[in-house]
């Protein structure tokens, strides 16, 4: 109700805030020749409202007396006419063949080009424009859906990974592609999640960067490490930001989840689990977003431009719904109260049979001894007590600015940053069954629970700058800060080890990453070089810090509860019922005679009684041995040409030393061409070499886990390579990254149709990936430091390439009095794990145990075809009156993942559970209807006809029901936005 | 203008205080009839062998009171017949009179030494529990339900001091 009214506030105040004093002008629009043009766009400037033109030519809007138009039209040059009072304003347009097409500046630090005239791949989202009718509203996933070399994997669960949503690159890791705001460096998460690549990995979190203060967003598609920094491997991401705009804008987005299962005819569900994953059609994942834009321009020419958002999202819940058989919530001890606590007292679990002993009632009795019994007689479905899968619950509040402002005629200072701020609260548990005795407990949680993991997300960026003359350079001295922060906690939870005074809500840690970048850049432009060179050069200097705090005591710890101490000599572990103590399971504790153990020494002799879980479930607090605080300073040196030899040919080249306080000096370098054949035709070409230093995330991150092998539950410990356990086993230091890349394609203009090719390859060497489990049988030497436990540890496992082709197609043109853009875009890539750098450890595996161990086939397996090899997206958008619409198709590949082990199969044989998932195609809408120059309703849906990837195969179908490396696993989302000016 | 910014800073000013930060949580599941938990009410009386045929069949009987008052009746033997179920009778006065029953509890299990049926035998009778030490009360474990040969036995109540309580 509350939220209700909220929106309704919120509606009612845009539309009083929106009527304004306006004029009416009318006029016609005719090219030079006197030609009518019908379709041309006039926008009031600063605004994204306006009209289009008629058959005849014609238009009329309704404007401020004082604004000024805009009327653009495509092939013709975009002309601006101030109204100044006049009531009819006829216009000719001059023809401009390229007006329409954006210019970049990413991947070059000379002029700007068109995208058709760089030498390097680049992809270019007009924000502003196309936001209007799309369904996203994060970044990340706003780019995902318009760029199909961009991924932005979004976990359903999975302890940290639900918070982030980690953008990438032609398949590759996130922290190995680079982002940019306006052009400086954007800091990274301190949470390091995991990837649809199959390694953990740091990525920049867009969601803090408010969409509507986005003018367009570059996306440069070669490796750019000796442009920009050496980690940018697969590419760079430019967000350029909006200026004065002299408006304010808004939007109101609600929307939400049908929630509507898909037809299990098909799938290999079981009868019973296919009315359990039944979905109870009540629609779920609620969200509403608010975002505000406002910009002045100064009279002196600079400008400033605040944005704002808020947005909640309730959580989707897609529940892996076992059958009672295979996932029964209470065990044999439980419904007949044959538990007892470490003093051997009787805990009663089911008093409900109690009760039913007490009347006599022999039917109950014997229904209250069955678990589908018990779970009738207190109202609980197997959906209720299921592991859930789904979108996080989010609460989210960003605020951006930018600023310029001119200090002297050759010189202006500018700045720009966000603060942002998420609570969130995901899934990322299976569900504690009550059968599950070492965790569980009937005081706190009778039946079961499921602990669920959130976060306390704070985020900065500041850049301050002057750009200025220096001789005959221009210069750029800049400062780039950015902070993220986040604070673990855990609720619905307990430390079973200290008992039922565990505290229930815990906080598990704080993760933070600090990044400062001081930039100096000159560039000159010598237009007497051949037909013109650009020169750049500078320097930067960055520092890093990474640090982790301990959580509370309580969220670490292992405590005592299931411990006896001998009170007194000679003490017999027996009960009140004269029976030895029992362990977990109710196995009477014995020695080798049958007789209960004797405890020999008062206040020293002990026995571990019962073998409570230790630390929070699910998710240990990160503990006093996982601090950390680590800094990182890097200085790096670059040069930078662009030489056009002649007006067809153009040549790049850029070169870049870094020195980095850790891991020594780096050089990169790269070279690009472009080779125009005629005015519409062009090949284009590069290579570069690339190296990443591992973040410092991946070199200090360390956590102890529980996992699950089935149902059971086991716990492990990621170690820091500098750890005793790494040096045990003869595990090195983490090196860097090295890379080579490759790109070649053409760019070509037919008419209205704009079309580029390109194909890559990127070879990386000694990736990062993560081991698998090491136990104390597989490596003896790590027994005194592991026990019983296991350890994994980040390594160099070995070298990777991905190799592709990405084509896009553009088509633009008028229909009748209507406008149509047309974009088809598609990329294919083979992803290949070239081989395993083993180095020789302390283990008693053979080559081929210890090479399956060291990089698993699930990882390699994730990496090679865990995410679509090939997606497609097709987008139509077309504009006449009144109305605007956009129309995506997205043909998401194949995916094929790979079982970490073998296992027995469900049809009792023994193998890998491998699966294919076959390809997915979803289709997103947006319609919006103006319904004056101030407001527009827009309506329309992401995913409309709810397609759902395959249902994942029985052995694994534990967590997840859905894959979610495809279209993920929410289905259908629809939405209507309101959009307002001032 | 100046009126409609003020106008947007108040609707974002409001919504922001309207809008909760807190999300609401998922509950556990917590729905179980009353009368659950750890039982830490308890007297314990010992059984000692008749050994009427060397069987040595010993062990303890616990009475627990649990949350609702009720008593939950617990048998512990040591050295019982396996495959053979052993009838529990509460008898009155002390080990000997084995004249009248006050109650005829569960089987024993030959094999677990335990209650056959159920881990406890409950007596509804909210007064038991207090009224049990100054009962005038044995306890008789018979051979089999064919043969009444006690096989154990063991004073309850008033007839002795309990093994242990607390």
């Amino acid at each position: 109700m509350k939220k209700a009214l909220t929106l309704s506030f919120l509606l009612l105040n845009c539309i009083y805030i929106s009527f304004g004093q306006e004029k009416t002008i009318t006029g016609k629009v005719i090219d030079e020749e006197g030609i009518v043009l019908p379709g041309t766009d006039i926008i009031i400037k600063g605004t994204t409202k306006g009209a289009t033109t008629n058959f005849d030519g014609e238009f009329t809007i309704d404007a401020p007396a004082d604004a000024i138009l805009i009327f653009a039209s495509l092939g013709y040059k975009t002309t601006e006419i101030p109204i100044s009072g006049k009531a009819t304003i006829n216009v000719t347009l001059a023809q401009a063949a390229e007006q329409l097409l954006e210019t970049i500046v990413i991947g070059s630090r000379g002029q700007p080009r068109t995208k058709l005239n760089t030498p390097v791949p680049v992809d270019v989202i007009d924000i502003k424009k196309e936001a209007i009718n799309m369904p996203q509203q994060d970044l990340s996933q706003m780019l995902a859906a318009s760029a199909p070399s961009f991924t932005a994997y979004t976990s359903g669960g999975g302890d940290l990974s639900s918070f982030v949503s980690p953008p990438s690159l032609r398949g590759l890791a996130p922290n190995q592609m680079l982002v940019l705001v306006n052009g400086k460096r954007r800091h990274t998460s301190a949470i390091l999640s995991s990837s649809q690549t199959g390694t953990a990995s740091n990525a920049v979190d867009m969601k803090f960067i408010p969409s509507i203060g986005i003018d367009h967003i570059e996306i440069l598609r070669d490796g750019a490490s000796a442009q920009y920094g050496s980690d940018a491997i697969a590419g760079v991401i430019n967000i350029v930001t909006k200026k004065g705009t002299g408006e304010f804008t808004g939007t109101l987005t609600v929307g939400g989840y049908p929630n509507k299962s898909p037809d299990f005819s098909d799938s290999d569900l079981t009868d019973g689990e296919k009315a359990l994953n039944r979905s109870s059609g009540d629609w779920d994942g609620f969200n509403f977003q608010f975002d505000g834009n406002y910009g002045i321009e100064f009279e002196n020419g600079g400008f400033f431009n605040v944005s704002a958002l808020i947005s909640q999202s309730e959580r989707t819940i897609r529940p892996t719904v076992l059958e009672i058989d295979r996932a029964p919530l209470y065990s044999s001890n439980y419904l007949n109260n044959e538990t007892t606590d470490v003093s051997g007292r009787p805990v009663i679990t089911n008093p409900e049979l109690v009760a039913a002993q007490a009347s006599g009632d022999a039917a109950s009795i014997s229904s209250l001894t069955t678990v589908e019994g018990l779970m009738a007689a207190r109202d609980i479905e197997q959906v209720d007590v299921a592991t859930y899968s789904g979108m996080p619950a989010k609460t989210l509040m960003g605020f951006a600015f930018n600023l310029e402002n001119p200090l002297s005629e050759t010189s202006d200072f500018y700045a720009f940053g966000d603060f942002g701020y998420q609570y969130s609260d995901a899934y990322s548990c299976f569900y504690r069954r009550a059968a599950q005795a070492d965790r569980t407990s009937f005081e706190l949680y009778p039946n079961g629970f499921r602990p669920q993991i959130y976060t306390d997300q704070y985020n900065l960026s500041l850049s301050t700058g002057i750009t200025g003359e220096l001789g005959e350079f221009d210069f750029d001295l800049s400062n780039s800060f950015g902070m993220n922060s986040a604070k673990y906690g855990m609720f619905n939870t307990w430390n079973a080890s200290i008992g039922t005074g565990s505290p229930t809500e815990m906080n598990l840690g704080t993760h933070s990453f600090l990044q400062n970048t001081l930039n100096l850049d000159f560039t000159n432009y010598y237009e007497d070089i051949l037909n013109g060179l650009n020169l750049a050069f500078g320097g930067e200097l960055r520092v890093e810090n990474y640090a982790i705090v301990a959580g509370q005591e309580e969220s670490w710890t292992a405590g005592s509860a299931g411990v006896v101490t001998a009170t007194e000599d000679n003490q017999a572990l027996v009960g009140p019922d004269g029976f030895p103590l029992e362990d977990l399971n109710a196995n009477p504790i014995v020695d080798g005679t049958g007789a209960a153990v004797v405890l020999p020494y008062a206040g020293v002799s002990q026995e571990l009684v019962k073998n409570y879980a230790l630390n929070c479930q699910c998710f240990r607090g990160f503990a006093p041995e996982n601090e950390s605080n680590s800094f990182r300073s890097v200085m790096a040196a670059y040069m930078d040409m662009e030489l056009d030899v002649t007006e067809a040919f153009l040549v790049s080249g850029a070169l870049r030393m870094e020195n980095y306080s850790d891991f020594g000096n780096v050089v990169t370098g790269k070279v690009a061409a472009r080779y125009s054949i005629g005015d519409n035709f062009a090949f284009r070409g590069s290579f570069s070499s690339g190296f990443r230093a591992p973040s410092l995330q991946e070199l200090n991150y360390s956590h102890s886990y529980t996992f699950f092998v089935g149902l059971e539950p086991f716990d492990g410990t990621l170690y820091q390579n500098n750890s005793s356990a790494a040096r045990t086993l003869g595990v090195g230091q983490l090196q860097e990254e090295r890379s080579r890349n490759f790109s070649l394609g053409f760019t070509t203009k037919i008419g209205k149709l704009n079309f580029t090719l390109d194909a890559y390859k990127i070879d990386i060497f000694d990736r990062i990936f993560e081991t698998g489990e090491f136990d104390a049988g597989q490596a003896p030497v790590l027994s005194p430091i592991i026990g019983s436990g296991l350890a994994s540890f980040r390594i160099n496992g070995g070298d990777i390439s991905t190799k592709g082709i990405e084509a896009v197609l553009n088509y633009n043109t008028h229909i009748g009095a209507g406008k149509l853009g047309a974009t088809l875009s598609g990329t294919f890539r083979k992803n290949k794990f070239e081989g395993v750098n083993l180095p020789d450890l302390n283990t008693n595996l053979s080559d081929e145990e210890l090479a399956d161990n060291y990089v698993n086939r699930s990882l390699i397996g994730q990496f090679e075809t865990g995410t679509p090899s090939g997606k497609l997206i097709g987008t139509v958008n077309y504009s006449i009156g009144k109305f605007s619409a956009m129309l995506r198709g997205t043909r998401y590949g194949s995916v094929q993942t790979r079982d970490s082990r073998e296992r027995t199969l469900l049809d009792g044989s023994t193998g890998y559970a491998d699966q294919y998932f076959t390809p997915e195609f979803t289709t997103d809408i947006g319609i919006t209807y103006n319904i004056n120059d101030k407001i527009s309703l827009t309506v329309g849906g992401n995913n409309i006809f709810n397609e759902y990837p395959e249902i994942i195969r029985y052995e694994l179908r534990t967590f997840n029901l859905y894959s979610n490396y495809q279209q993920g696993s929410s289905g259908a989302y629809y939405f209507g936005r309101i959009s307002f000016t001032l | 203008m100046r009126n409609n910014i003020k106008n947007i800073i108040v609707a974002i000013i409001v919504t922001a205080s309207l809008i909760s930060c807190e999300q609401e949580r998922l509950d556990p599941v917590l729905t179980t009839a009353e009368g659950g938990g750890t039982l830490t009410e308890y007297i314990a009386y010992t059984i000692a062998s008749t050994d009427p045929g060397g069987s040595n069949v010993n062990g303890r009987i616990v009475f627990w009171k649990d949350n609702l008052d009720r008593t939950l009746v617990q048998i512990s033997l040591y050295n019982t017949i396996p495959g053979i179920k052993h009838p529990a009778l509460m008898m009155d006065g002390p080990v000997g009179d084995d004249t009248a029953t006050t109650l005829e509890l569960d089987v024993v299990s030959g094999d677990s030494g335990e209650l056959d049926a159920n881990k406890f035998h409950i007596i509804a009778d909210t007064e038991f529990y207090t009224s049990l030490p100054t009962m005038d009360v044995h306890l008789n474990i018979l051979m089999s339900e064919s043969d009444n040969t006690i096989i154990a036995t063991g004073n309850l109540g008033i007839n002795t001091e309990p093994v242990e309580t607390n």
